[in-house]
């Protein structure tokens, strides 16, 4: 009688166990799947998201020497997320011949965060050998963000004139050749991990193409404006930044052009990413299944 | 048109340093008095007098917004976009950036009395030995460190760029090192603790209890697995094209998120807005009940 | 006053093209609140509000701090400068802390903003002040902690764990931190209850609180709790407003709906591609099989 009691009951405290694991244990396992495989990636298929594609594609469409502006809101607090949008970002622009002028407005530091990766993308094979103050400019830290979007749209040169490069201010250089209006640039692309790209939705008053890459948290928020056409496309977290990386590689395939690098962090934070996605759906799953044997035996109140 | 082009910034030189110290100490005094009078009125009349201040400073971004913008053409030849309407003796444009640069000013001000509520609460922890008092000095440490190197490397940065001869760089390297490898790095890795906590907080509460709650676990699901490569195999069976191809999880999860949750965001948004213009509407005229108003 | 030295090209830059739409909606839903107030001034006790579950909790979170001796913490957001979300957040902990000051129950205010923790400190006193007890006010209650994100994040971590809240309010502005802030305090036991005006943060504090204020609840918190006519006047307005939207909505959806399943024209492709719109590939001729559920998701995107 007793023998046939014992595992009855063992299975129950087994369910109890799986009703309420401790949070401590789950976050154990994830660090463990995430750890293993940050080191050692997995590389997993794709399939791109439309929304990514669309910003890719109009990108891609531009001819050489067209002139895109960049604003660059990430620090290092979100560059899982917002690093390899921003370098799949400048490889395609360079790539494709594209003058490029980036402002930041998040973080006085960004500058010296993003200078040594566009100087090193610049180095690799496909990237056209880019040079500060020829081919793109930065036009680094504004502390005033309301007065900095208005001052883009309303008259871009005297915005940033007052910015130097090797003496001379970015807008006597060749980058902002032929650029007297925002209308002249064929795109503003904003790469954040915050709320900056609303004053832009309030502001570029139709002159240019918006796009966005942002954090997946974002993506709620930003979706209606691609819907209603505001943005010409969004790129959404790590899976943007893999998404990019994935259009690289089919428009630059890597084994045709020797040299060119079209996957680096995107592709290297999705493993982890999918697997921690696939432990949470597994911990709601198990976490039901408990409730649902709980409540069969009577024991779940 | 000799008043459009009064310049007040002056040439940076010893002597008008002292002027700008000694005006600068001129505008403290006179706020002093200004304030100290308000806190003199009766508080029946001081009532109107802030409102009054209220509305006005409402106003002034009201204007902003509804005042005819013109493109113009510059004497020099460059286009603009301004506000054509000169405030004697400045443009329109001048007088808004000049109201910015005030509210700056003032917020840097109110940034000083957070400091000091900073050191106040954790200098009485530290000389009271309450408990706790060992993060107090790390804390006050900290801030120390932070507010001496970045100083320091301000002075640095200016001192080169004015081509004064000495070690620069030591206080570069100091402050790269608190902040882009300390603060950072400390800032990236509360930031990945979201992710620990999103494992946490969705065991706990995507739990099948009620219709609505299954519902919501099951769009969940979907939206979740639409993320996942793997999980798109799993209908990668049905054509890419005609009606069975709605079914695929990735047109499933793109659905759901831009034909359901985006309507919905955009009426929760709406009613934001709504809300948030009611808001200011009652405080810029007056009519704001409340603690925080009165 | 001088004369120009600019010569005006294009006057009214903002109410070009459909610019003037947006300015006229502005005015009516201005003109819809302030008829709104009107009509509650005059007619005092005519409006009603439904429960806010939320707001309800208020004293009992309240009683429950007071029974175990823990303190109530309240977040105003991270508001970048005193702006009317931080005032709507703090308008509602001077309930909180009126109900705190009554029973005595310690309480805990921290701040992002300098701005915000100044008028925070003010309406504190304040409260401790008309409630008649001035000697129950802690100056150390309201304090300012920091205006970097995930440094405040920390610091608001910290005291839930350290002094074990037993009440936990949000309101305001939140990103990324509110969850860290709202696992914590569930560690600890502590009801929560919190608003944001940033919905994208809306499912990680349902998933982690008591009791969330959906949207626009927030705004209607006040009138909820004071049931001045004006605040709920400004509310029937703001309703009002909503409903016309609703109404443009609709209208919206048939018009788009009709030109859903008949061809564009020649004409009309021409037009959206001057207006700046180009009509993408596929959606000239919508089949029925599209219109049916798989053309709605690819609606224009210009």
């Amino acid at each position: 009688m007793s023998q046939d009691l014992q595992p009855e009951q063992q299975r129950q405290t087994f369910w109890e166990t799986m009703y309420a694991v401790d949070r401590r244990w789950l976050y154990l396992i994830l660090i463990i799947i995430v750890s293993i495989l940050v080191i050692n990636p997995i590389t997993v298929p794709n399939v791109e998201d439309p929304a990514a594609e669309a910003l890719y594609d109009y990108l891609s469409g531009l001819n050489e020497g067209d002139f895109v502006y960049i604003e660059s809101d990430w620090t290092n607090s979100t560059r899982g997320e917002s690093r390899g949008q921003f370098e799949a970002l400048i490889r395609l622009l360079m790539r494709k011949k594209v003058r490029f002028c980036i402002s930041t407005l998040g973080d006085p530091q960004i500058p010296d965060i993003i200078r040594p990766i566009i100087e090193g993308i610049a180095q690799e094979a496909g990237s056209n050998n880019y040079k500060e103050g020829t081919d793109y400019a930065i036009a680094g830290y504004f502390p005033n963000l309301e007065a900095h979007v208005s001052g883009l749209v309303n008259n871009i040169r005297e915005t940033v004139r007052e910015k130097r490069v090797a003496g001379r201010s970015i807008v006597d250089t060749p980058v902002f050749e032929g650029i007297t209006d925002l209308s002249d640039a064929k795109c503003v692309v904003v790469i954040t991990g915050s709320s900056t790209i609303n004053l832009w939705y309030e502001r570029i008053r139709a002159k240019t193409k918006l796009g966005l890459m942002c954090t997946a948290v974002m993506s709620g928020e930003n979706i209606p404006y691609y819907v209603s056409g505001q943005l010409v496309g969004i790129a959404i977290g790590a899976k943007g930044a893999f998404d990019f990386e994935s259009l690289l590689e089919k428009e630059w395939p890597a084994d045709q052009n020797p040299g060119y690098k079209n996957f680096t962090s995107g592709r290297r934070y999705m493993s982890p990413l999918f697997f921690a996605l696939m432990l949470l759906i597994l911990a709601v799953v198990m976490g039901n299944v408990a409730m649902y044997q709980l409540k069969r035996t009577g024991r779940h109140n | 048109m000799e008043l459009l082009q009064i310049d007040l910034t002056l040439p940076r030189t010893d002597a008008n340093l002292w002027l700008v110290i000694g005006l600068a100490g001129l505008a403290m005094f006179v706020s002093a008095v200004i304030l100290f009078g308000i806190s003199r009125v009766p508080s029946n009349f001081r009532r109107p007098l802030v409102g009054m201040f209220v509305f006005i400073a409402g106003l002034i971004w009201i204007l902003d917004w509804a005042l005819p913008k013109a493109t113009v053409q510059r004497a020099s030849g460059e286009t603009d976009s301004i506000i054509p309407i000169p405030i004697w003796p400045y443009e329109y444009d001048l007088v808004m950036e000049k109201v910015v640069q005030g509210s700056q000013v003032l917020s840097g001000v109110l940034l000083a009395l957070g400091v000091l509520s900073i050191l106040r609460v954790h200098v009485k922890r530290l000389t009271k030995g309450q408990k706790d008092w060992p993060f107090s000095v790390v804390l006050l440490g900290s801030m120390a460190a932070m507010i001496v190197i970045g100083l320091g490397e301000w002075i640095a940065n200016n001192r080169e760029a004015a081509g004064i001869p000495g070690n620069h760089e030591d206080m570069k390297t100091a402050f790269s090192v608190v902040f882009i490898d300390m603060l950072q790095i400390l800032d990236a890795a509360m930031f990945s603790l979201i992710a620990f906590f999103i494992l946490s907080a969705a065991y706990r509460a995507f739990r099948i209890r009620s219709v609505e709650a299954t519902i919501m676990m099951g769009v969940a699901l979907v939206v979740l697995l639409g993320f996942i490569p793997l999980a798109m195999a799993l209908t990668a069976g049905l054509p890419t094209e005609g009606l069975a191809s709605n079914f695929r999880i990735e047109n499933l999860k793109s659905w759901i998120l831009l034909t359901v949750s985006t309507p919905a965001l955009r009426a929760i948004d709406l009613g934001l807005g709504l809300g948030l213009l009611a808001m200011a509407l009652r405080i810029m005229l007056g009519l704001e009940k409340g603690v925080a108003v009165d | 006053m001088g004369e120009r030295d600019y010569e005006i090209i294009s006057l009214g830059l903002q109410y070009q093209k459909w610019g003037w739409l947006l300015s006229l909606t502005t005015v009516a839903v201005v003109a819809y609140i302030l008829w709104g107030i009107f009509m509650a001034r005059r007619k005092a006790g005519s409006v009603t509000i439904r429960r806010i579950a939320g707001l309800d909790q208020i004293d009992e979170a309240v009683g429950r701090a007071t029974e175990t001796a823990r303190p109530v913490l309240m977040v105003p957001g991270l508001s970048a400068a005193l702006d009317g979300i931080a005032v709507q957040a703090l308008t509602i902990f001077a309930s909180i802390i009126r109900s705190a000051a009554r029973f005595a129950t310690p309480i805990r205010l921290l701040n992002y903003n300098g701005a915000v923790f100044a008028v925070a400190q003010e309406i504190a006193k304040d409260v401790y002040q008309t409630e008649g007890v001035p000697d129950r006010y802690d100056v150390d209650s309201v304090r300012f902690v920091s205006d970097k994100q995930f440094a405040f994040a920390a610091a608001v971590a910290g005291t839930i764990q350290r002094d074990k809240v037993a009440a936990a309010f949000y309101m305001g502005d939140f990103y990324a931190e509110s969850l860290i802030m709202a696992e914590n305090a569930n560690m600890v036991g502590a009801i929560q209850v919190a608003a944001t005006t940033q919905f994208t943060q809306t499912p990680f504090f349902i998933a982690a609180c008591d009791y969330v204020l959906l949207g626009d609840e927030f705004y209607a918190a006040s009138a909820y709790l004071g049931r001045e006519p004006v605040l709920l006047g400004s509310l029937v307005g703001a309703d009002w407003a909503k409903l016309t939207f609703m109404l443009f909505a609709i209208i919206a959806l048939f018009v788009h709906s009709f030109q859903a399943i008949r061809p564009l024209t020649q004409e009309q492709i021409q037009h959206f591609e001057e207006m700046g719109t180009p009509v993408l590939e596929g959606q000239q001729y919508p089949t029925p099989d599209e219109y049916f559920f798989r053309w709605i998701t690819k609606v224009p995107r210009g």
